[in-house]
This record gives structure tokens, C-alpha cells and sequence, in this order.
């Protein structure tokens, strides 16, 4: 993706960003910013492992919630439906890493405090993941070089993203948290699943 | 990779990678042959990806007006669809809420959608619609029609995403796209059916498809 020049880049920004600040979408905006203007610095490959790094994470959640926690009805068939995507994410990205040249990296010891102590509990973490996860692939398509793999990484996302809605409307929350949706650097979502991930 | 001809659903690079076992040990094969770099360079040369970004690079600034008036266009369409939905009082409690809360952000997405697009260039002007049928239908009709609406939103974001020259207006892009699909998801959930109808990776649509479908919506 060229980035065309700073001039341009924020003529065509300025009413976008007015309209979203005007809705009262909040701290964080569509653009990362900081990833944008500094070009991020990594190549497909290193982005597309980071995106792999967050499904083996979620798959792992999902997957477990599933065997460990009392869920009734309509969100165990999410759960179920959620974690059969995310192990198919993980499987899909892992052949993408390789293709691209990388060596997939999918060990991973995750631990996710009292989050299945309650069906409450597990809505709520996975509400964080699953919003977590549409920011990072908002902010990280914008770096991508290859358009394939941006719009694999759409077709990512947009599933992410009815994950998320559905398990907001299963909490009884606003199921789009702003207009638009917030777009995160690599560096801040790893910051944001740090706590879950042991090793 | 085959050019999007519009006349039906092509398989992305993605799922011809990952769905079809043949090509993908085809591919596998090639790279493990030739080198990981020099292959997925060849692979997409040969697709004409390479030819297709030189020519973009040289128009972009249309390319992308062009994206930003199509997405204005069904953002249009769906925040009519809406307004009448929030009049039509067929709607009670927690889906009053959803709809109320969905034209909301259709709303902030028609404007944010008309500003980058006059300082692209120009703004399309609104569409004419007509959902005289749908609400002829009913409060049943009218959820089924927001969904296949949300659905086709989303559908047409993704599609056109891998056409955006400009870093920003693929960001701004993305941020919309996503919400689309979360309006999709519940819609569909609230319907019966399923918040993931295409599994694990949402179908991209092409321009043609989109427009086809919204036509019936159009005077």
C-alpha cells in the first residue's frame, strides 16, 4: 500500500476524521497513525504471523470455554460457531505465514485469569478479544503490500467483526461500540493480550 | 489469479490457496521449487497484479473517488432504508433500539463518506429509492431486508477494498466495513439464521453483484 505523500494523505482525511469526531467515536480514531506515518516496518509476512498470534490465542479461548464453562443455550451455539472460525483462522493463516516466505509460529501457553468461572465472565473477555482483534486488522491492512493479502485479511475481519456484535447483543451492549470502528498498531494489541500469554 | 469478471462469486487468492487442495500443493510446490520470495513475486506478476498496481499508481486519485461515491451510494441507500424503518413504528424495544442505534451510524456514515468524497473530487448525488414492497411486508420483511442489506454492505466494502490507492481512505474504508458486518452478524442472528452464513472468511462481492442486488432498491 503507497502512501502517497503527507499533503494529500490529509486532505482526504480531514472531513472523514471530523465526521467520526463529530459522532463521538472517542480516543482512538480509524487510523493508526502511528503505524501509518512510520510505515510499521514490517513486511507481510511479519504482520499476517501477528494476526496468527491473536487466533492461536482465541482459537485456544473459544476451544476451551467450550469444554470448561456452564453455558446455556444461544451462547454455547456462538461459542461453538466462534470457535470453529477462529481454529479455521489459525489453520488459514498458518499456510499464509508459510507461503509468504515466514515460518509459522503457533506454541503458545495462554491463561486467562477467572474469565470461565461464569458465562458472564467468558461474554465479557470474549467481547474484548473480538473487538480487540477488529482493531488489529483495521490498523495492520493499511501496511499490507500485497492486496491479496489485504483482502484475505478482510475477509478476516469482517467475520471478527460479527463476533464481536453478536456477543455484544448476547451481553445487551450497544453491539458497534462507535460509528466506526478503531483501528489499533500492532504494538498496542500485543500490549492488550500480554496479560493472557505466558510463553 | 483470475480478473473479477462480476458475472459471479471468483474464489479469492485466499480460498484458492487454502480451499482447493490441488492448487495449494501446486503452489506449495512452486515455492518450495523456486525460493518463497521469487515465487509469490512470480505468482502475482503472472496474476497481472504487478501491471494492475503501475496502472493505479497512475490514476489512484479516480480509482479512489470512484470507491469512495460507490460506498456513498449504498450508504445512502441503507440510511433511507433506515430512516423509514425508525418512522414506520412496526418495531418495539430491543430492535427499535438496534434500528434506532444502526441508522445512527449510517447516518455518521453518509457524512463522513460525502466529506472525502468532495475533497476527492465531487460527491455522487443521494439515489432514489423505493422500499414500498419490503414495508409492504411487514415488520418480518423489513428485518429480512436490513440483514440482506447489512450483508450486502459488507460484501461490497470487502470487495472493493483491494481497489483503494490512498493508505487513509483504505483506513477509513476498513473502519466502516467492519461496523457493516457487525450489523449483519446480529440481523442475522436476530432472522435465525447464521452470523457467519459464509463460515470463517466473509465472500467479497464485486461492483456489478453489489449494484445488481441494490438495483431493486433503486427508482
Amino acid at each position: 500500500m503507497s502512501v502517497e505523500g503527507t499533503t494529500r494523505q490529509a486532505f482526504l482525511a480531514r472531513g472523514f476524521l471530523a465526521a467520526v469526531a463529530a459522532y463521538g467515536a472517542g480516543a482512538a480514531g480509524p487510523f493508526a497513525a502511528q503505524a501509518l506515518s512510520q510505515g510499521a516496518g514490517t513486511n507481510d509476512s511479519g504482520i499476517v504471523q501477528f494476526a496468527l498470534t491473536l487466533e492461536v490465542l482465541e482459537a485456544t479461548y473459544y476451544r476451551e470455554a467450550v469444554k470448561q464453562v456452564k453455558l446455556a443455550g444461544e451462547a454455547r451455539s456462538v461459542a461453538k460457531d466462534i470457535r470453529d472460525n477462529e481454529i479455521e483462522h489459525v489453520s488459514i493463516l498458518t499456510d499464509l505465514v508459510r507461503s509468504l516466505g515466514g515460518t509459522p509460529k503457533t506454541r503458545q501457553n495462554a491463561s486467562f485469569g477467572n474469565a470461565y468461572k461464569s458465562e458472564a465472565s467468558f461474554l465479557a473477555l470474549a467481547q474484548t478479544f473480538e473487538d480487540t482483534g477488529v482493531s488489529a486488522y483495521n490498523g495492520a491492512g493499511p501496511l499490507l503490500q500485497s492486496p491479496d493479502v489485504l483482502e484475505a485479511a478482510g475477509q478476516i475481519v469482517q467475520t471478527e467483526a460479527r463476533h464481536a456484535a453478536v456477543i455484544r447483543y448476547l451481553r445487551g451492549e450497544d453491539i458497534t461500540p462507535a460509528p466506526f470502528d478503531t483501528a489499533l498498531s500492532m504494538k498496542e494489541v500485543l500490549g492488550m493480550v500480554k496479560p493472557y500469554l505466558k510463553g | 489469479m483470475p480478473p473479477r469478471a462480476g458475472s459471479g462469486p471468483v474464489p479469492t487468492a485466499l480460498e484458492q490457496l487454502s480451499r482447493e487442495p490441488a492448487s495449494r500443493r501446486r503452489f506449495m510446490r512452486e515455492l518450495a521449487g523456486a525460493g518463497a520470495l521469487a515465487s509469490f513475486a512470480a505468482l502475482l506478476s503472472s496474476c497481472g497484479q504487478q501491471k494492475v498496481k503501475q496502472q493505479s499508481r497512475a490514476n489512484g486519485a479516480a480509482v479512489d473517488r470512484e470507491v469512495i461515491n460507490y460506498a456513498l451510494t449504498l450508504e445512502f441507500l441503507e440510511a433511507d432504508f433506515y430512516k423509514r424503518v425508525t418512522k414506520s413504528g412496526l418495531f418495539s424495544g430491543r430492535q427499535k433500539k438496534l434500528f434506532d442505534q444502526i441508522y445512527q451510524n449510517e447516518l455518521a456514515h453518509v457524512q463522513a463518506l460525502k466529506s472525502t468524497a468532495k475533497e476527492a473530487g465531487g460527491a455522487v448525488a443521494p439515489p432514489k429509492t423505493n422500499f414500498d414492497t419490503v414495508f409492504a411486508g411487514g415488520a418480518r420483511s423489513v428485518l429480512h431486508t436490513a440483514a440482506k442489506l447489512e450483508n450486502l454492505g459488507a460484501a461490497a466494502y470487502l470487495g472493493a477494498a483491494r481497489e483503494v490507492t490512498n493508505a487513509q481512505v483504505l483506513a477509513s474504508a476498513l473502519s466502516i466495513h467492519s461496523i457493516e458486518g457487525r450489523h449483519a452478524g446480529v440481523l442475522n442472528h436476530v432472522i435465525g439464521e447464521s452470523f457467519v452464513p459464509d463460515g470463517a472468511l466473509a465472500t467479497p462481492m464485486s461492483r456489478d453483484e453489489v449494484l445488481s442486488e441494490a438495483e431493486k432498491f433503486l427508482v
